[in-house]
């Protein structure tokens, strides 16, 4: 394997391509110093991978591409490609030739190819390591390279003997083994750590994976227990279910059954009810008739009673008796007997007695009643009397207030009458003054046509102001348009050359300057000259070079001036030298009709002469032709046109405008300024007239403002008066409508109090009238309480007599008794001895016999009737009570065929009279009785009524006293029948 | 049954809390566990062969080291006696111990002179014991081209002549690129290239083949 070829471009020094061939042996590269020889080296080193810049001998890689020179610009990148022949496989690649490129650019970015293909610095590396070249570059023996092989350290120079023996690959696999074992190393530790943290998590996690493993056990256990509990309870459960269900299939029959036999016995509690209460009407009926029956019964039994008590005494007396004598008993009759007659005389005057005190009493009780009635009528006259006395005094009191009230308000009313009038006069008053304050105040149009006028004076001050601003405007740009034109044409006429040079070197008056003093130099001819307006180009184009001349005092200060600018380089400059005034007299007579140049201009005193001198023989044409004629006529003179042509007899120059000369410039820049002087003036004349008319304006103003003013308070002050005139009107309105109305009011007022006097007055002599009558006096009582007293003294008499004519009359009826007793005693003894007693007596004996036996038939019919009555219909129950008493009658009747007396009438009376006065308390106790009564009367009562009858007839009598003691009455009865 | 009932509530109770996801958990840790003891072996095997191959490599170099070092010193001997002869010059290991690691000293003796310290050697003879050592370092180990850059800059006519000699020598076995200004050393070339400066540009001028029959 040789080195083939170097090509090289940008690379340090060589800027073209440049390739060197190398053949196998030795190939020698010479050149100067600098020529780049080692850049060969360098380029050779840099394309195996060269990656210090400074063994390159460069401060950055980038160095390597070439910089530029002066000819040449910068490249963009250095380009080195290495050939190598490989022709006997040194290099382990599958080409007999490699060619290795290295490429960098500007940007600092670097490529490698091998044989073309883009590759890395490593496979390059790579590629030459196996051929012995390594990265130490051995075979690079550099420039003064040797010392540093002698000096480097032993390790380093072992480096070169590795290099050369090939050890750096060797190297590289431990280099890269090593580095994957550092890698390794990494990893390892993270395991390490990974897989001891693992162990540490797993014991506890083992041993609460132990414990979940030894719960979980235990709940399947505990779960099948539980379970087979559960299906335990569930198979009781069941069979519970069917025992139940079975339950209530019989409870649902027993219930059908249940069900069917309350409906048969509701049925039959319906019937039954049914027939309750069709049956309940009846029950009423025979509750009834048994409560008539028991009183029946009770009556019978109390009869019985009163029988056996009767019984008894009559046998104990009987008894008693039984010792005695009739003739005894006899007497003993008799004389109860006569006792007995001696009462019934008393009772026969007790009776009249009583008959009297009855009507005493009533008599009494009339006049009781008599006397009550008037009194009750006086009490309520009296009642009357005051009531009416009361409304009176009220109405008069009331009258008396609303009298004085009105009295007040009369007062009132006129004191605010008068204020009002007061008022109102006031007001009007205040009014009237007001117009004829505002009649005064009526002044507007004068204010109007001091304003016109004010208005119309300001109007002109204004337009006057107008016109002068104007006007001072115009001449303010007049003046400063030629101040602008003064300014151009001055600027033109500075000098630029040697004149200027002088000049500027004369106003510099600091500069003491021995070359040139300032007294010699009289200045700018063009300065110096006044020309006559529209001559100025004659004059310039006459003058010539001398129109830009500077005027000195005399020959010696023109060389002075000539010499100091050629010494000081200066430029050229022509000259006006002061002239001697001799010279003016060889001046060409000019023809008449001509004008002479010279008169054009004026000149300074000093330079007059000069420049008639240098003016003369010169005249002014209007135009060429002229000029022309002049110069043929007057050979002598020279012609000047106006437009600056200058024709003489041997010189001429002329043609179109040139520049300006200054003479032409400094006229018109005097013009500029004489304008602007004017302008100015004008301008400042303007401007003072204008402050005039500024001040009358505003004076006009001020006056418009003030009459504007003055308008506008007296439109103010009149607003105010037509105000104030309104307010007083108002007011002078409503005091008078206050007057009107307090006047109504006072009116009314007063007819309301007259009225209410007049009432008054009425009303006091009503009210006097009514006091002054006497007074009614309280009705006396004492007549009627004396009549009731009496009333009560008659009553009581009458009482007492009645209680002693019925005592006489028991006793009497008692003796009676005892006598008929007596008598039949001694009758019943009468057998034994005939003495009977007399018949009239004997036959009233058999009856109280028969009325002792009376008893048991009596009794009968109770006993016959209790058992009749159920049997009977509902519509009898009124027959019992009828009935029972219609028996009693027949048997009494029938039982006693002797004539019934007096004595024995008490008796049935009192039993019939018992009767009838305990069948009307029976309805009060027995209600349900009652509704029956009034439906059974009709039928009833047709058949009972004729029988009835005659008892009542017989009732009447002995009723007398019953009125009083109705109540009582079936009580007393019994008593009753027991004392008979 | 009841009582199994029973005794399983209490034992669950006497167990007291109880994470039902350990069990899951413990698998997967487990597995993660052995998964990674698995790899830590791995890896461990990994290292022990790296270290094996490292220490196949050491012993490959200390025994490639060895004999180029051999050959070197051999070729040194040789050569130093070529460029000065009667002198001695030696390399030595200063650790022959650690082949690994030894550093390389070199001794020169030129003929007649004492010292062994190369700093006390003159210009010339530091620059002809260089070259004796580099070329000793290439005939040892020869490389397929060498590049020298005015090495023979230093040297007087004699050592000139006798670094040619070890240069022609050089010359059998591999290509040389010598840059020179030593017309004896242009001599010895086979090409010659002359490379001149234009305005700051290299150029390559003459591209002549000049063959010199010797």
């Amino acid at each position: 394997m040789y080195l083939k070829s170097l090509t090289l471009k940008g690379f340090k020094s060589f800027a073209s391509a440049t390739t060197l061939r190398f053949e196998p042996g030795i190939t020698c590269v010479v050149g100067p110093n600098g020529s780049g020889k080692s850049n060969v080296v360098d380029a050779i080193a840099w394309v195996l991978g060269e990656q210090g810049a400074k063994s390159l001998r460069g401060g950055k890689m980038e160095d390597v591409i070439f910089a530029g020179t002066t000819g040449r610009p910068a490249l963009g990148r250095a380009e080195v490609t290495l050939t190598i022949d490989n022709s006997d496989g040194a290099i382990p690649i599958d080409y007999s030739e490699v060619s290795i490129t290295r490429r960098m650019f500007r940007s600092g970015e670097g490529e490698y190819e091998i044989n073309g293909d883009r590759c890395r610095l490593l496979d390059v590396q790579d590629l030459l390591s196996d051929a012995g070249i390594g990265r130490e570059m051995h075979v690079l023996v550099g420039q003064g390279k040797l010392d540093s092989y002698l000096h480097a350290r032993p390790e380093d120079r072992r480096a070169f003997i590795e290099e050369a023996a090939g050890v750096l690959k060797h190297r590289k696999r431990k280099e890269k083994a090593l580095r994957k074992l550092e890698g390794m190393q990494g990893n390892l530790d993270r395991l390490s750590d990974l897989t001891g943290e693992l162990r540490r998590q797993l014991k506890p996690l083992g041993r609460q994976a132990e414990l979940a493993r030894r719960a979980q056990a235990i709940q399947m256990d505990l779960r099948e227990a539980r379970l087979r509990l559960l299906a335990d309870d569930l198979a009781g459960l069941r069979t519970n279910i069917a025992k139940d269900l079975a339950d209530e299939e019989a409870l649902k029959e027993r219930r059908a059954v249940l069900a069917d036999e309350h409906d048969r016995l509701a049925a039959q509690v319906a019937e039954v009810e049914a027939a309750h209460a069709a049956d309940k009407p009846r029950l009423a009926r025979l509750q009834e008739t048994w409560y008539r029956l028991q009183a029946v019964a009770e009556r019978l039994r109390s009869t019985a009673q009163l029988a056996a008590e009767r019984r008894r005494y009559l046998s104990e007396e009987q008894d008693d008796r039984t010792g005695r004598d009739p003739e005894v008993l006899e007497t003993e009759a008799q004389r109860i007997r006569e006792q007995e007659i001696e009462l019934r005389e008393g009772i026969a005057e007790d009776s009249e007695r009583l008959a009297a005190a009855v009507e005493a009493r009533e008599e009494t009780e009339a006049a009781l009643a008599e006397a009550e009635q008037r009194i009750v009528g006086a009490v309520k006259a009296a009642a009357e009397r005051r009531e009416a006395l009361a409304t009176l005094r009220g109405r008069v009191d009331s009258l008396k207030s609303r009298t004085a009230a009105a009295a007040e308000e009369l007062e009132r009313a006129s004191i605010a009458l008068a204020e009002a009038k007061e008022r109102a006069e006031a007001a009007a008053e205040a009014l009237a003054e007001a117009e004829a304050e505002n009649e005064t105040a009526e002044t507007d149009s004068e204010f109007d046509e001091a304003l016109a006028e004010a208005k119309a004076r300001t109007a002109a001050a204004k337009a006057e102001l107008d016109r002068l601003q104007a006007a001072e405007r115009d001449a303010d740009r007049e003046a400063s348009q030629w101040a602008a034109r003064e300014e151009a044409l001055a600027v033109g006429l500075r000098r630029k050359d040697g004149a200027a040079a002088l000049l500027a070197r004369v106003a510099d008056t600091d500069r003491d300057d021995a070359g040139l003093p300032s007294d010699d130099v009289l200045g700018s001819v063009a300065a110096l000259l006044t020309v006559r307006p529209g001559y100025e180009a004659v004059l310039a184009a006459a003058l010539g070079r001398l129109a830009d001349a500077v005027a000195v005092t005399g020959p010696a200060a023109a060389a002075k001036a000539i010499r100091l600018l050629r010494d000081e380089d200066g430029g050229q400059a022509a000259f006006l030298v002061k002239h001697d005034p001799a010279g003016a007299q060889d001046r060409p007579a000019v023809p008449g009709g001509l004008l002479p140049v010279a008169d054009t201009v004026t000149a300074p005193a000093e330079l007059a002469a000069t420049v008639r001198a240098v003016l003369a023989g010169m005249v002014v044409a209007d135009d060429l032709d002229e000029a022309r004629a002049i110069v043929e006529t007057h050979p002598g003179l020279t012609a000047v046109t106006r437009s600056g042509d200058v024709l003489g007899a041997a010189t001429a120059h002329g043609g179109s405008a040139k520049a300006q000369s200054y003479i032409e410039i400094q006229a018109a820049v005097d013009e500029a300024r004489d304008g602007k002087i004017a302008a100015e003036s004008l301008a400042a004349q303007l401007r003072e007239q204008l402050e005039a008319a500024r001040d009358a304006h505003a004076e006009a103003e001020a006056a418009a403002e003030q009459v504007r003013t003055a308008q506008r308070q007296a439109q103010a002050a009149q607003s105010v008066v037509a105000r104030r005139l309104a307010e007083l009107g108002a007011a002078a309105r409503g005091a008078e409508a206050e007057v009107a109305r307090l006047a109504q009011a006072r009116d009314r007022a007063q007819t309301a109090r007259e009225a209410d006097t007049a009432g008054l007055a009425g009303l006091e002599a009503q009210l006097e009238e009514l006091e002054s009558l006497p007074a009614i006096e309280e009705p006396s009582t004492d007549e009627r309480d004396v009549l009731a007293r009496e009333l009560d003294a008659a009553r009581q008499n009458e009482m007492e007599t009645r209680l002693s004519v019925r005592t006489a009359e028991e006793r009497a009826s008692a003796l009676a008794g005892r006598a008929d007793a007596l008598a039949r005693q001694a009758q019943s003894d009468a057998p034994r001895a005939p003495a009977a007693p007399p018949s009239p007596r004997s036959s009233p004996k058999p009856p109280p016999k028969r009325a002792s036996s009376s008893p048991t038939p009596s009794k009968r019919p109770p006993s016959n009737a209790t058992p009749s009555p159920p049997s009977r219909p509902a519509a009898k129950p009124r027959s019992p009570t009828c009935a029972p008493a219609p028996p009693p009658l027949p048997p009494n009747s029938s039982a006693s065929p002797p004539p019934p007396t007096a004595t024995r009438s008490p008796v049935p009376s009192s039993a019939c009279a018992s009767r009838p006065s305990k069948r009307r308390p029976a309805p009060s106790s027995a209600s349900t009785s009652r509704p029956c009564s009034p439906s059974t009367a009709p039928t009833s009562s047709s058949r009972p009524a004729p029988r009835r009858s005659p008892p009542r007839p017989r009732r009447g009598g002995p009723s007398l006293p019953r009125p009083r003691s109705t109540g009582p009455s079936w009580r007393s009865a019994p008593p009753a029948a027991n004392a008979n | 049954m009841e009582k199994r009932a029973a005794r399983g509530e209490r034992e669950l109770k006497l167990l007291g809390k109880v994470n039902p996801l350990a069990l899951e958990e413990f698998a997967a840790l487990e597995e993660r566990y052995k998964f990674l003891s698995e790899q830590l072996e791995d890896v461990k095997k990994t290292r022990a062969d790296l270290t094996t191959v490292v220490k196949e490599v050491d012993d490959r170099i200390q025994q490639v080291f060895a004999e180029a070092f051999a050959d070197t010193a051999r070729e040194f001997e040789n050569v130093f006696q070529t460029v000065f002869p009667g002198g001695e010059g030696r390399i030595l290991l200063t650790d022959p111990d650690d082949l690994l690691h030894t550093g390389v000293e070199v001794e020169a003796r030129p003929p007649g002179k004492k010292v062994k310290r190369l700093s006390l050697l003159s210009g010339g003879e530091r620059s002809l014991t260089a070259l004796a050592l580099l070329v000793a370092i290439f005939r040892a180990r020869p490389s397929p081209f060498y590049l020298m850059d005015e090495v023979e800059a230093a040297l007087d006519d004699v050592n000139l002549g006798r670094l040619l000699d070890l240069l022609r020598r050089l010359q059998e076995n591999s290509q040389l690129l010598i840059i020179t200004h030593q017309k004896r050393t242009m001599e010895i070339g086979d090409a010659l290239y002359g490379v001149t400066m234009r305005a700051g540009v290299t150029q390559v001028i003459s591209q002549k083949f000049s063959r010199e029959e010797d």
